[in-house]
């Protein structure tokens, strides 16, 4: 896997050096696979963030990662939520509806539900994957979970008071509970050990991936196709504050002259706190005479539709964890103009073109720039483009993830006759880590099972 | 149970600092120093800038006030600071790119530190540098039961901070993730004030008698704006231009008017009293103080205006005015009473000086975390100070020359919910019966202040040959 591409470092600004990861390529799916077979293994993948209705951010993360892993060990990975089995029929339809609506319906009002999991006796070989917060805990001798962004404990002032709680209450108790954690991102593994002083052995960095479903070029390009179609830019996400949705308005009511020349597109759900992402009277008439357009959610196919015929995205966020739209965008071969926040450089690399989002000044130089230019239909670029596809793909996410898991299935394999250590209860502000082994050996023991 | 007053002043001086001045430049040297303070940057127009540039909304007290003073004594020695909207920004090579800006072109390789300001609960870190978390607070009230969040003790900090600095060794040790010891050092002394310092050596302090010259106009062109309760408007405090909030002000031109008329009959001058609000402390009792000094008797017989500064304003207090305001003319009996009590904000160094001749004496929180700084700046600026229902066990006098200390004489079961859950504070507090007596002796403090230099002397000759 080709490394992580970044802009030149700052020059003369000695900063520490955390930056400096190799990123170590892992071994194919398919060895992985026999592998895991080989020692016996089955792979619980935690549902809870597919009963979502709309599947953008995380939800949609979960889909993509679950889909992957099922197409690959259709016999060794069952579903599960909370306590209970989920039929693996009716998550691989909601796979295909890309929305959880039906598949919330059927768990807790149809037959979905398979019953209460099987209590793990000791020994048994399960590893429980939780792509977002867990639910419960301490169930599986090997449990791993994705953490997607600290927004919740750095950024609190972009969420309401329930997200936070419900993430902040128990990400102690999930991250003492983890063999393993993976971050979407060094940069929020780096939040992770700044902020909660995990270790490196404890943390790895499974960045997400982009796929389109094989048809999506085919039924584009059939569409009729509008030849002097005007230029747009399209800003994809949820509007929540975090995004930042404010700084282009702000951007077109200090320059309009930019709504003459070409058309902007918000697309995404109205999310949380919209009295702090209020349109201002003056874009009013850009509304109305659809200079400003504001679709709301789209389906996949529209959003990709409006992906390949932007002249570029804009992603004026404050903080991610990812930054996936960005990297939905290159996928496509579109140019991303993006703030240079947390993890999104580590995304786009060098194919973006960064701003400060605090400044609408660094932005309308950012569009100007991509205005005067003609990055999208540059060989390089493109070339760029393709490389990213190729490096950010969910087989690659799963990947990431199964071979670190693989080795700490090796690790529980070998230290199997060894003696069970003790490993003490923990408060707040105190994480005890228990190693993976001796944790494993516990609770394969049955040894303070429990759940949350 | 009877309020206690202790009438005694109290001299204490610093514990010598265990850093000097020439070491804490040592600290600085080498490196590009940026600040942070717990705002979301709203307004802001820059992902870094000079710390000069920061627009405060006010600077009296809390972290805007540290921000102000860490400034104005990291330029008493010649560096310079920087100041960061939002530290968790940065985490990619290229994102540094802005700070380069900022380096001496005779430095060719220099490290970066980050200094966090304000409540600990609320640290964050500028990745790939030195964080140090300087804190103001002091002792922290415990709430009830268990925290879910996992900085919501206060006393912790994230797992990648270096180091304490603190303004005063009795403040509160914080401890790293993990309950992992963080080492501490101590600013020298005058840090918490070198801003204050600096504005007085420019503009000499008033003096209680030049209070009758001090006109709503002439604070206002220096940034101490005021409005009565009756007239708060939400927008315009929230706003940008608190100008107009005091030009509309009415009531707080009439104070004005009757600081003249008391000047001219000969009777005390400056019957304004000065209440630091920490919105940042949740255990707060002075909303609840506020709203029974409105319902009684008391205050509307006094001669004392009561002057709310509130301080330390995050996303999440906003509203905490607002709501206050709203609560009292409520539930208040009297509605005149809320022309007779006021809230104000100082947001430029050039009002310092107009504080001591305005102000008769202050009300600091005993619960507050931040007392001690409060208390320093008070007493830098001459402003005697009177500490409410202080918790006990609480370190009160550290760096403050002259105060007195009202005890509690009953306890408030304060419910919060916020960002860090749902908690219960048990926050000592004072009794109806306890304000009047609060009000009394403020009228005390305020006329012997008042007197002359003569008449003073002849007062406490009379006082010993009378005892």
């Amino acid at each position: 896997m080709p490394k992580c591409s970044q802009s030149m470092p700052p020059e003369r600004l000695a900063i520490s050096t955390f930056f400096q990861g190799e990123e170590v390529e892992p071994p194919p799916l398919h060895v992985l696979k026999r592998r895991i077979c080989e020692l016996g293994w089955t792979l619980y993948y935690d549902v809870s963030p597919l009963l979502e209705e709309h599947w953008t951010g995380i939800p949609l993360v979960a889909a993509r990662l679950g889909e992957v892993l099922f197409e690959t060990f259709p016999q060794n990975v069952r579903f599960f939520y909370e306590n209970h089995l989920v039929s693996s029929d009716a998550v691989v339809d909601a796979f295909g509806r890309n929305s959880g609506l039906f598949l919330h319906r059927d768990f807790f009002k149809g037959d979905a539900c398979e019953g209460p999991m099987p209590l793990l006796q000791a020994g048994s070989r399960a590893a429980g994957i939780f792509p977002s917060v867990k639910r419960v805990r301490r169930i599986f001798p090997i449990e791993c979970s994705l953490v997607h962004d600290l927004s919740t404990l750095i950024t609190p002032q972009f969420h309401v008071s329930d997200t936070i709680r419900y993430h902040m209450e128990t990400i102690c108790e999930d991250l003492a509970s983890n063999t393993v954690t993976f971050a979407v991102s060094r940069a929020t593994l780096e939040d992770l050990k700044a902020y909660f002083g995990i270790g490196d052995d404890r943390l790895c960095v499974a960045y997400n991936g982009v796929s389109w479903p094989w048809w999506f070029p085919i039924q584009l390009a059939n569409e009729a196709r509008e030849d002097n179609a005007e230029p747009y830019f399209l800003i994809l996400g949820t509007r929540e504050p975090r995004k930042n949705i404010a700084c282009i308005f702000d951007l077109l009511n200090l320059f309009p002259d930019l709504l003459e020349q070409c058309r902007f597109v918000i697309v995404g759900r109205m999310g949380w706190l919209a009295e702090q992402q209020a349109i201002p009277a003056a874009l009013e008439a850009a509304i109305a005479e659809k200079r400003l357009i504001l679709p709301g959610f789209v389906s996949e196919f529209e959003k990709y539709r409006l992906l390949c015929g932007a002249t570029a995205t804009i992603y004026p966020s404050f903080f991610e964890g990812f930054g996936l739209p960005i990297l939905e965008s290159l996928s496509v071969g579109t140019p991303c103009i993006a703030s240079f926040s947390s993890a999104i450089p580590e995304v786009g690399g060098d194919l973006c073109t960064y701003f400060d989002p605090f400044s609408v000044e660094s932005l309308y130089r950012a569009v100007r720039k991509v205005l005067a230019g003609s990055l999208k239909s540059s060989r390089e670029f493109r070339a760029g483009c393709r490389a990213v596809a190729k490096r950010f793909t969910w087989r690659n996410t799963a990947r990431q993830i199964l071979s670190v898991l693989l080795g700490k299935m090796e690790q529980f394999e070998s230290f199997a006759s060894r003696p069970i250590a003790f490993i003490e209860s923990h408060g707040k502000g105190e994480l005890v880590l228990p190693s993976p082994v001796a944790g494993g050996r516990r609770r394969a023991n049955g040894a303070g099972l429990h759940s949350a | 149970m009877r309020p206690k007053f202790e009438t005694q002043q109290q001299k204490t001086t610093l514990a010598p600092a265990r850093v000097m001045p020439e070491v804490v430049a040592s600290f600085w040297q080498d490196a590009v120093l940026a600040a942070s303070i717990p705002t979301t940057g709203a307004g802001c127009e820059s992902a870094v800038k000079p710390a000069g540039q920061y627009c405060y909304r006010q600077r009296l007290f809390g972290f805007e006030a540290q921000l102000a003073a860490l400034s104005a004594m990291l330029n008493g020695i010649g560096q310079r600071l920087l100041y960061v909207p939002a530290p968790e920004l940065f985490a990619a090579r290229s994102s540094y790119r802005p700070f380069e800006r900022f380096i001496a072109p005779d430095s060719p390789n220099v490290g970066l530190m980050h200094v966090r300001l304000g409540m600990a609960r609320h640290a964050r870190l500028l990745k790939g540098a030195r964080n140090v978390m300087l804190s103001a607070e002091s002792e922290i009230l415990p709430p009830l039961g268990l925290q879910s969040h996992p900085f919501a003790s206060g006393q912790l900090v994230p797992a990648g901070f270096a180091e304490q600095f603190v303004y005063y060794p009795e403040q509160m040790p914080l401890k790293r993730f993990g309950n992992c010891e963080l080492s501490r050092a101590v600013l020298p002394a005058g840090a918490a004030i070198a801003d204050v310092s600096e504005a007085l050596a420019r503009h000499p302090a008033l003096e209680p008698s030049e209070a009758a010259g001090i006109t709503p106009h002439l604070c206002a062109a220096r940034g101490l704006f005021g409005c009565s309760f009756a007239e708060f408007d939400a927008e315009e405090w929230h706003g940008t231009a608190p100008a107009r909030m005091t030009a509309q002000s009415a009531d707080w031109r009439r104070a004005f008017a009757l600081l003249r008329d008391a000047e001219a009959s000969g009777t005390p001058s400056h019957p304004f009293i000065l209440l630091a609000w920490n919105l940042g402390n949740p255990a707060s009792m002075l909303p609840t103080l506020v709203l029974r000094l409105c319902r009684s008797e008391h205050l509307h017989n006094s001669p004392l205006r009561v002057v709310l500064f509130p301080f330390n304003e995050t996303w999440e207090t906003t509203q905490a005015v607002q709501q206050l305001v709203e609560q009292v003319r409520n539930e208040t009996l009297r509605p005149q009473i809320l022309r007779s009590i006021f809230l104000a904000r100082l947001s430029r160094p050039e009002a310092l000086p107009l504080l001591p001749a305005l102000f008769a004496c202050a009300w600091i929180e005993g619960a507050d975390p931040e007392r001690l700084f409060t208390s320093a700046r008070l007493d830098a600026l001459g402003i005697p100070t009177l500490t409410l229902a202080p918790p006990e066990g609480f370190h009160l006098s550290a760096p403050v020359a002259s105060h007195q200390t009202i005890l509690p004489d009953e306890e408030l079961r304060l419910r919060v919910c916020d960002q860090f859950g749902e908690r219960i504070y048990l926050v000592p507090s004072l009794s109806h019966r306890a304000l009047a007596e609060l009000l009394l002796r403020s009228e005390d403090m305020l006329r012997q202040r008042s007197l002359p230099a003569r008449e003073m002397h002849h007062a406490e000759m009379f006082a010993i040959h009378a005892a």
